[in-house]
């Protein structure tokens, strides 16, 4: 069936009907055939038949009255029917009573013997026996014998007036479908032709020609509505794509435009710009860029990253970190980041990083780096002036505060100084020495002590002048008492001005029994902002802890104090590294609180010095925390120590806590 | 012919008791158990009163019409009589016993006079038995009677049906033929079958 899809429809069509017709026609012819053959023998059968029925009714009497001769003379009328080739009559006893032979028949042929009513074909023949009876008597048995050469020829006749018909059948139906296939084939070829006529010409306004209300004509209809539709759509097509082209020129105008912004405002900046897309490729930088770095125009305008890392990590300080934190920040893809670099030759370059969006999507990365080596030469120098400043302000303030307590205790001593003045006047000229001349004369007249006292007229006078003296002396005691009192007051105020400039500097709580874990808890959440942001982990490594009665708020102090430095010598640091351990140490009447760091460490030479007032290592530090938290220590009867490998090997500080705190004295 | 009556009506009772085809093939065993010994091997002339009994019910079976109002009824039997001289013994009761021809049975009458002629249906005369006709043949014949005879005296009355003998030049054997006056057969308002008058010898003669 294949070959038919090659075939024109219309020849398709005509086939297919000349086809059909001829298989029905063919189907028909041998049903006909068949049916034709079956009647030709029946009727044959008939024939035999009706001819012995007639043979053996005029054969009764003969048979009967046992002539055969009559019997032979009805027998040889049977020569009018040259099909039959021999004839027999039985006698009731089977035996042959007459017997009849085609004249043409050469050889002479036995009877056979006699069978029971019926008739047979055999391959040339059909013979035929039946009984003879007369008057519901059976009186013998007729055989006949018939050729069939006639009914083979007329069966032949039938067959090729068939076949003529089959064949003139099929042309007359060639000759109608090739004229009726035109109703299908016409309007078909006509839309094919149109829709040939709207490819090669490339013009949807032309339309199929109506073909009244059949599937074929619904399909051009069909056709014509989808040009139009098509027409439609190509006009509409034409202008957006016109407007798309304007819409386009406009674009890449602006485009340009913006490019061109890009590319000034990229080498207008003085910092060194480079654009990565989101594998690392790089796919922009300015003029800077390739300054900065000091990388050959043509790698970098080559693309090679690898190279250009390379290159990038030969000049730095520390490359391998320098490398790791790019690939840090290439995985964190949503993440800016800051770095500072430090050159091998000095420089130092701030590397900032910003993710390129495209919505939700991380397209590539911008670096920006900034050339800071002389920012952080200047920022040296101003640190170093500050610290200057800063030293000398803090004596200046240190000295006024002295200034202003000498003052208030100079004001305080001045008067102190009136008082004891006054002391001293009134000590000086005290009448006790008169008291030695008088108790001496007493005991030089020390015999005669009452006549001496009652006769002697010095020492009539003795008694009274003792008398007045006692009572001068009790005057002056009372006088030096007052001006002691005074004094006492004064040194009350000194120790007042003292207590007061010493409460500026401190606040005095109330100690509280408190856990430890509480208040490292509280510690962390205080620093907990900043931990975050700077990504720092904090690890408490302890499980039970005691629980300590202490001036919570001074406790607390020192532990954010620990830990802020604790953080801010983890900057830095790459993220893994970035953590700050906790951990409790219980001893038998005291808690060792230890926060470590992995940080930049301490130079051995500053563990001694690094309590001490006014020492730091930040540039804007002042060198008050870790001195004021020695300080507090000693204070809640504890103490802080430091231990530290090296710069760059981390550091533990330990606060001592007693369980108890000390007996205050007043 | 009681008896044989008897036995006739016995054999019809027993073959309406029968159906269908069977009873067909009973009537036809029946048939050849008669036939066979009538065509075959007997002395010489009792075969040959054999075949005439024979012939005597076979034309029965040939005449196509009865003169009119000859049976009352129409399974009326056809009596056979034997004038004089019976030559047949029992044979031609034996060959119509159980048969019948156009449904009418038989039943054989050997008669003595022609008065008692008059009843039978059919009247066989003997060779030498004509006297007894009493020039009452064509009385009879246009009664009905359909007469049958063996002899050129009987042909001579203007009898019917005649036996004749001719010998046969092949086999040596005399064979038994016989001649129809069909004029006075047409007179006396029979009609045979033209089979029979194909076999038959014809004879037109007026008496």
């Amino acid at each position: 069936m294949d070959f038919l899809n090659h075939l024109p429809l219309n020849r398709k069509l005509t086939l297919l009907t000349v086809l059909t017709s001829g298989v029905a026609l063919a189907v028909a012819c041998v049903v006909l055939a068949s049916y034709e053959q079956m009647n030709i023998r029946r009727r044959l059968v008939n024939d035999l038949a009706t001819t012995a029925a007639i043979t053996a009714a005029n054969s009764t009497a003969g048979l009967t009255f046992d002539d055969p001769a009559t019997v032979q003379q009805t027998l040889k009328s049977l020569a009018t029917q040259p099909h039959i080739v021999r004839a027999c009559v039985y006698d009731t006893e089977a035996k042959p009573f007459a017997i009849y032979q085609r004249a043409n028949v050469s050889r002479s042929l036995l009877s056979p013997p006699v069978e029971r009513d019926g008739h047979r074909f055999t391959n040339l023949s059909l013979q035929l026996f039946q009984t003879i009876k007369f008057d519901s008597e059976m009186i013998g048995t007729i055989f006949l014998e018939t050729d069939l050469e006639e009914i083979q020829a007329s069966l032949w006749r039938y067959v090729f007036l068939l076949a003529a018909l089959l064949v003139a059948c099929s042309l007359l139906a060639l000759v109608v479908a090739a004229r009726l296939q035109r109703v299908i084939s016409q309007p078909v070829a006509n839309l094919v032709a149109t829709a040939a006529r709207v490819t090669t010409e490339r013009d949807y306004s032309i339309r199929a020609q109506p073909q009244g209300d059949d599937e074929i004509g619904k399909l051009t209809d069909g056709f014509n509505q989808m040009l139009a539709q098509i027409q439609t759509q190509d006009a509409a097509l034409q202008k957006s794509h016109q407007e798309l082209e304007q819409r386009v020129q406009d674009r890449t105008r602006q485009l340009a435009d913006s490019l061109s912004l890009t590319r000034a405002t990229l080498e207008a900046t003085t910092d060194a710009i480079l654009v990565a897309d989101g594998r690392g490729k790089i796919t922009g930088f300015n003029e800077n860029f390739l300054t900065l770095w000091r990388i050959p125009r043509e790698l970098g305008e080559a693309g090679q990253e690898e190279a250009m890392l390379a290159m990038a990590m030969a000049q730095v300080n520390r490359p391998e970190q320098f490398r790791a934190k790019v690939q840090q920040i290439y995985e964190e893809s949503q993440a800016e980041s800051f770095d500072v670099l430090e050159f091998k030759d000095g420089r130092f370059l701030e590397l900032f990083s910003k993710p390129q969006m495209l919505g939700d999507k991380c397209v590539g990365r911008v670096w920006s780096h900034r050339d800071i080596t002389e920012r952080k030469r200047s920022e040296a120098a101003l640190a170093k002036l500050n610290q200057d400043l800063l030293e000398t302000s803090r004596r200046a303030g240190m000295a006024e505060v002295a200034t202003g307590v000498l003052h208030n205790v100079g004001n305080v001593l001045n008067s102190l100084n009136v008082a004891s003045t006054c002391i001293a006047d009134q000590l000086r000229n005290s009448k006790a020495t008169n008291l030695c001349r008088a108790v001496d004369l007493l005991i030089d007249n020390q015999t005669r002590l009452t006549e001496f006292v009652v006769n002697d007229p010095k020492g009539r006078q003795v008694l009274p002048y003792l008398r007045n003296l006692s009572e001068h002396i009790s005057g002056e005691h009372a006088a030096v008492l007052k001006e002691l009192g005074e004094v006492q007051q004064h040194i009350d105020h000194i120790k007042d001005i003292v207590a007061m400039q010493q409460s500026f500097a401190r606040v005095s709580g109330v100690a509280e029994p408190v856990s430890v874990a509480e208040l490292l808890t509280e510690a962390v959440r205080m620093n907990e902002s900043s931990l975050h942001r700077h990504a720092i982990q904090v690890v408490k490594d302890f499980t039970t802890t005691p629980t300590i009665t202490v001036e919570k708020h001074k406790a607390l102090q020192i532990l954010v104090n620990l830990l802020r430095n604790a953080k801010q010598a983890c900057d830095g640091l790459a993220r893994e590294a970035k953590q700050i351990t906790l951990s409790v140490a219980n001893e038998s009447n005291h808690v060792a609180i230890s926060v470590h760091d992995e940080g930049v460490g301490i130079q051995p030479e500053n563990l001694t010095r690094i309590f001490s007032l006014g020492f730091t290592t930040k540039k804007n530090g002042h060198g008050f925390g870790l001195h004021s938290g020695a300080l507090a220590a000693q204070e809640l009867g504890g103490a802080l120590r430091v231990a530290s490998a090296g710069p760059d090997h981390g550091a533990t500080f330990t606060l001592e806590l007693p369980l108890q705190p000390p007996r205050r004295t007043a | 012919m009681t008896i044989d009556h008897q036995i006739l009506t016995a054999n019809a009772q027993v073959a309406a008791a029968r159906t269908g085809r069977g009873a067909r093939r009973g009537w036809l065993l029946l048939a050849l158990t008669f036939l066979i010994p009538i065509c075959s091997h007997a002395e010489s002339i009792s075969k040959e009163y054999k075949l005439k009994a024979a012939f005597i019910y076979n034309f029965t079976k040939f005449v196509m019409e009865w003169p009119t109002n000859r049976f009352a009824a129409k399974d009326a039997p056809i009596t056979i009589g034997v004038l004089g001289k019976n030559p047949f013994g029992e044979e031609l009761a034996t060959v119509v016993q159980g048969r019948n021809a156009q449904g009418h049975p038989f039943r054989v009458k050997l008669l003595t006079t022609i008065e008692e002629a008059k009843n039978a249906d059919v009247l066989f005369v003997a060779h030498g038995q004509e006297s007894l006709l009493q020039e009452q043949l064509p009385a009879l014949q246009a009664a009905g009677v359909l007469t049958i005879g063996e002899s050129e005296a009987f042909g001579d009355l203007g009898g019917l049906i005649n036996f004749t003998i001719e010998p046969n030049a092949t086999t040596g054997e005399d064979n038994i033929r016989f001649k129809i006056n069909l004029t006075e057969t047409e007179k006396s308002g029979f009609k045979f079958s033209s089979q029979l008058l194909k076999v038959a010898q014809i004879v037109r003669r007026k008496t």
